[in-house]
């Protein structure tokens, strides 16, 4: 009997061996498909695909500049994505982040020109205010959906475009440098500004906040109550109210997180990278988190490697476009691309019955006889 | 009589490696209602699924008519003239009675739906069986016993000659029954053959002509009914042999943990699913609740945990009032539950055995900090379960959903004894497991009431209600309607009047028996 | 303000509420037939970005805005097919599989424009056709009703009358009582034979091509070009549209004439000195709130039918 048992926990674990197996080899096939479209799609649109490729494969690495402006891009989607990991991790699919790291954006920008402090504090408190500015607005759908049951989904879209014009408007009518030709905000004060880390580059310090949030953001969800209630909920809502889970306070309080930390990101964006508000539509940030909390499978571990895949190949695309003339945008058809893949269970799936088969009838033989029934 | 289904040496072996049928073979005759008599779990649903091109077996063969048939889907099943009416109705509420009985096979003209065919194609059937129904009115305003008819009316559209039915009286009031069982003798008369399928033995005597009896997995045997008493069916369908005798002390019961007062609750619907339940379970004893499902056993477990609202009525646990309060707040106070179906709400498949583990236990000092939870000792106790319930599994890290149902269920029960309480809600323990993790179960169960919980236990199992339990009560209609203070000299047969609502134990008498501990 | 009012309440107004309505009501029938066949179909806003490029393209390069007009339709159902293909062939969840459509929707569309004609963001670079403007005999020469209803793009006509098509289709075809079975009780429909992967695509290609006339309206009707993200939104406020009218075709049509006459509002208001972003967000506005509003009462009324 005792080597039934053996034999057969053997078996599971070989099973599970397997499934974790195939979710890398599913990742990285997926990566590699994304890839060679892109690969594919500059070979028949460049002008010059030979310069084209070697930008986008090696361009972020060439030199120092490319490397800091890579740096630069991994900063604010790290930080959507981790929204993303969050919202996504209680199964609310609310896209929020689009609209609260623009409107972050526009917060900071506010608080930035209309109050003077001490540089450091000047920008800490603007990225406070946006942060908690776009967390409440959060709130909305995440209420909507729980007290009400209209879709979270829905409700964040419109919620997206709404925040983009409030923003706009905000910025055109009490913040913009008449002097300057397009509608731009006045010049950010130093005092509010994010220094930069790297000397002769934009890399901010941002940087240094981001990766901080990284680990609280797994610690949070991998090591808190709290992390743990959002993800029973997200796995299986009645599971979680029988374990005394307060459903609604999950819920809402994951999207607050989610709309705060997008609008602290879009705030640090603005206050890191640019020297006044010029952002005239939205800008994909959030669009970019919800591709990176994908890939990451929705674990706040996994993100800075994915966004650092994302950032890669965003860098890659664009020296392309500066030297040979490439369009960029083409990035969001690989995204799309690569999402499917990742998601598609059907996907290598033919190849994993087969090798799941091989295994059960060795699991039979193992264990011979002992079938029970249920 | 002419053999119109013959079954031979069917096996049954599903995708986890569960044998749900074991060598089956069977028959029935053209004209006869056969009824297929078993436990919950003895493989009736599995055979009729095979029967109606919902599962396929693993071997053996199936003949209609005396030619062989492959029934790959439902559509070749009713191509083989067999219909089956499911216990859940295949019917789209929205839709109107005639437009769900021709779904599949829809008159047209041109492109449009063909309305008035329709309705009179379900008129000409309703007609022919003397089985009348409203064509034109939502499937969704109709009752439960109409229902039931449009879905047999949609069965012998499609030309079924033997109609497959489900436990088709477990949502039928005693006078929808009654009607049900004029229709079906009806349909015999004309020459169809019905399978019927139920576990409510005076029905089957009542109505059925023949009747086979399953038991783990295989076919024991066919009688005609006249050859036997619904005790010997009994008998047969439970079948001592298998239980394994669990060994117990007389109990030693001490002080009231739990108190119930005049508890009634209804579900969503309105309808009155408990009322007016009064008892005590005190520590160190197992009291037993019996009955046909969905007569308030299930819903009183449920009010106590706080899963659901109580209408009226007081619930205390040691004297406290824990009527309506929050499930964190009643668990705190030393109330474990297992749940009924442990994969919708006992456990979350794709999270680790230790998450599970942890489940309900989040907020207490034991595994959690201020902030930080004590992932070590959470690592520890899980580590520690797995070993003490011996649950087979890689690790404790392993997904729970890639264990076997009985392991899983060790899971759930080693995480609600784990958690100290003083009082045990225990929902069908071993529902669909095996018997070695039952067992397991079990002896738990008695270990736990010898150190001096208070245990109230449901099943389904009349054999494990009456094996583990002390005292008993008996549910009918929402209402506690005999209460024994010993189970060890009651015998199935006289629980099965009292489940079946024939005897009835006085208000009084009830009362007195239950105060005189 | 009176300007705002007297223009509320001209002819022009009511004609703008027609046109303003033809996109998101296309967006809502999509909606509603997905919905009705039980899939979370979100891709009305890519689908809608594609159709329109497309429309744009075509119709520059053969010179017809028809031949534009119909591959537009025809790529919207082929990304009713392709969504259908991800959902159900290699199993993605539906709302994922939308967003990776949107994504596609948004992101492809911008670099195939720049492909094509090396101009970022708007398609001025093409000479494209639009639809044609259609005056309807006699009732063009009824006053104000002749001056609102007739004149208006040929699509216009095509979504109003398509929502009396898509009640038919729904309620009294055959295929209609399939989708409607499929959608709610697929187990049901499957165990009287019927495929509930060839239905349920079929109402996927459907929404897909109702959303790729939506698309073709946007950018050869409504306007005469592609622009980054042309849509702005319709697409989910038609989604809004079709859950507030109960996914029923006709009330989801008086939905998204709501929404148009919002949208309406919104560009009168802008004639006057009102700050134009402010005045672009009460379309978005209107539509949550209504949402709220909408859901409110449903659920109220649930809890009335079941105590």
């Amino acid at each position: 009997m005792s080597d039934k048992i053996k034999e057969r926990s053997k078996a599971l674990y070989t099973q599970e061996k397997l499934n974790r197996k195939f979710s890398l080899l599913r990742t990285s096939l997926a990566i590699a498909i994304g890839v060679l479209l892109s690969i594919i799609i500059i070979l028949v649109v460049s002008d010059d695909p030979a310069a084209s490729i070697k930008f986008l494969v090696i361009g972020p690495i060439l030199n120092y500049n490319n490397f800091c402006g890579l740096l630069t891009m991994w900063i604010p989607i790290v930080i959507t994505g981790l929204a993303v990991c969050i919202m996504f991790s209680a199964n609310q699919f609310n896209l929020f982040g689009e609209g609260a790291f623009f409107f972050g954006g526009v917060v900071a920008t506010m608080v930035a020109l209309s109050t003077n402090m001490i540089t450091g504090i000047h920008a800490v408190i603007c990225i406070i205010a946006a942060a908690i500015v776009c967390g409440l607005i959060g709130v909305i759908p995440a209420v909507m959906k729980y007290k009400l049951g209209a879709s979270e989904m829905v409700g964040s879209m419109l919620l997206n475009y709404a925040c983009m014009n409030l923003g706009l408007f905000i910025i055109s009518y009490f913040f913009r440098d008449p002097s300057a030709g397009t509608v731009v905000s006045e010049k950010i004060p130093k005092t509010a500004k994010i220094p930069t880390l790297l000397p002769h580059s934009d890399v901010h310090m941002g940087i240094i906040v981001a990766v901080v949030l990284v680990i609280l953001a797994y610690i949070f969800m991998y090591h808190t109550r709290w992390g743990y209630e959002i993800r029973l909920v997200g796995q299986n809502e009645k599971f979680a109210k029988y374990a005394g889970v307060n459903i609604g306070f999950v819920l809402i309080g994951s999207q607050i997180i989610g709309g705060a930390l997008s609008g602290a990101a879009g705030a640090m964006e603005v206050l890191g990278s640019y020297s006044r508000f010029s952002w005239t539509t939205l800008t994909g940030h959030g669009w970019d988190g919800v591709t990176l909390g994908i890939l990451a499978n929705r674990n706040p571990k996994y993100i800075p490697l994915a966004a650092l895949f994302l950032a890669y190949l965003r860098k890659g695309a664009d020296l392309m476009s500066m030297k040979t003339g490439m369009q960029t945008d083409f990035i969001s058809v690989i995204q799309a691309v690569i999402l499917v893949f990742l998601l598609a269970e059907q996907f290598l799936s033919k190849y994993k019955q087969k090798k799941t088969d091989e295994l059960s009838k060795y699991l039979e033989i193992a264990e011979k006889g002992g079938a029970t029934i249920g | 009589m002419d053999e119109i289904l013959k079954v031979e040496h069917v096996v049954k072996i599903y995708g986890n490696g569960v044998m749900a049928n074991k060598d089956i073979n069977f028959t029935a005759n053209k004209g006869e209602i056969h009824a297929i008599c078993g436990e919950n779990g003895a493989g009736k649903s599995t055979l009729m699924k095979m029967l109606y091109g919902i599962e396929q077996p693993s071997e053996g063969s199936i003949y209609v008519k005396g030619r062989k048939v492959e029934l790959t889907s439902s559509a070749k099943a009713i191509e083989n003239s067999i219909g089956m009416v499911h216990q859940h109705f295949m019917l789209v509420p929205s839709l109107t009675v005639a437009e769900n009985v021709v779904l599949g096979v829809e008159p047209k003209k041109g492109i449009k739906f063909d309305k008035k065919e329709a309705i009179r194609m379900t008129d000409e059937i309703a007609e022919k069986y003397n089985l009348p129904v409203p064509a034109n009115e939502k499937v969704e305003d109709i009752s439960v016993g109409m229902k039931q008819r449009v879905e047999i009316i949609k069965a012998l559209l499609k030309g079924a000659e033997i109609l497959i039915l489900d436990e088709p009286t477990t949502v039928l009031t005693p006078q929808e029954t009654e009607e049900l069982f004029t229709e079906l003798r009806h349909l015999r008369d004309e020459g169809h053959t019905i399978l019927f399928i139920s576990h409510k033995l005076y029905e089957v005597k009542k109505l059925c002509d023949k009747v086979s009896i399953m038991r783990n997995g295989k076919m024991l045997v066919t009688m005609d009914i006249s050859e036997v008493s619904e005790a010997d069916i009994s008998r047969l369908m439970v079948g001592r042999d298998v239980v394994e005798e669990i060994t117990k002390e007389k109990a030693n019961p001490k002080g009231v943990v739990l108190e119930a007062k005049n508890i009634s609750c209804m579900n969503y619907l309105g309808r009155k699913m408990l009322d007016q339940v009064s008892f005590k379970v005190r520590s160190g004893e197992i009291l037993g609740m019996a009955g046909v499902e969905g007569n308030g056993q299930h819903e009183i477990l449920e009010a106590i945990a706080g899963m659901q609202t109580v209408t009226s009525g007081t619930i205390q646990l040691e004297q406290k009032d824990i009527t309506n309060q929050s499930i964190k707040n009643i668990r705190s106070y030393g109330v474990s539950h297992i749940p009924e179906d442990r994969m919708i709400n006992g456990s979350a498949k794709n999270l680790s055995i230790m998450n599970n583990l942890l489940a309900g236990r989040q907020n207490s000092a034991t595994f959690t900090n201020k902030i930080l939870l004590k992932t070590g000792k959470i690592r520890e106790t899980a580590q520690e379960l797995i070993k003490e319930y011996k649950v087979k599994c890689s690790s404790e890290n392993q997904e729970i959903g890639m264990l076997s149902g009985g392991n899983i269920q060790k899971v759930v029960v080693a995480r609600e004894f784990d958690a100290n309480p003083k009082l045990i809600l225990v929902d069908q323990p071993s529902r669909g497991i095996d018997i070695g993790a039952a067992t397991f179960i079990r002896e738990r169960l008695i270990q736990l009431r010898d150190e001096g919980k208070a245990i109230l236990l449901n099943s389904a199992d009349l054999n494990e209600v009456l094996e583990l339990s002390d005292s008993l009560m008996v549910f009918y209609g929402g209402q506690i309607v005999a209460y024994f203070e010993d189970t060890s000299v009651l015998t199935e047969e006289e629980l099965g009047l009292y489940m079946l609502g024939l005897k009835k134990q006085s208000m009084e008498e009830i009362e007195e028996r239950m105060n005189e501990r | 303000m009176d300007n705002v009012i007297n223009s509320i309440f001209s002819v022009s107004f009511m004609f703008s509420v027609l046109r303003l309505t033809t996109p998101i009501l296309l967006a809502t029938l999509s909606s509603v037939i997905s919905e009705r066949a039980g899939i979370g179909n979100i891709t009305m806003e890519g689908t809608m970005l594609i159709s329109a490029f497309v429309g744009v393209v075509v119709s520059a390069y053969t010179g017809s805005a028809w031949i534009g007009f119909i591959a537009a339709v025809i790529i919207g159902g082929a990304t009713g097919y392709l969504m259908s293909y991800i959902i159900f062939k290699l199993k993605v969840n539906d709302i994922l599989a939308g967003i990776a459509i949107n994504l596609l929707g948004s992101g492809g569309t911008v670099f195939v424009l720049y492909a094509l004609t090396g101009v970022r963001g708007i398609s001025t670079a093409l000479s494209s056709k639009i639809m044609p403007v259609i005056n309807i005999p006699i009732i063009k020469d009824i006053p104000i009703i002749g001056e609102v209803i007739s004149g208006q793009n040929i699509i216009t006509y095509m979504a109003f009358i398509a929502a009396f098509v898509i009640w038919y289709l729904l309620f009294k075809s055959r295929l209609g009582l399939r989708i409607r079975a499929v959608g709610e009780n697929p187990d049901a429909a499957k165990s009287v034979g019927i495929s509930v992967y060839k239905t349920k695509s079929i109402a996927l290609i459907i929404a897909g091509v109702l959303s790729g006339m939506g698309g073709a309206y946007m950018s050869m009707g409504y306007v005469s070009w592609f622009a980054k993200n042309i849509t702005a939104g319709r697409g989910w406020i038609g989604i809004a549209a079709a859950a507030m009218g109960g996914q029923h075709p006709i009330w989801g049509m008086l939905s998204a004439v709501l929404f148009g006459i919002a949208d309406s509002v919104a560009n009168a208001l802008s004639t006057i000195n009102l700050p134009s972003q402010l005045v672009l967000m009460i379309p978005y506005i209107v539509t949550l709130i209504a949402m709220c509003v909408y859901a409110y009462y449903q659920k109220r009324k649930k809890v009335r039918i079941h105590g």
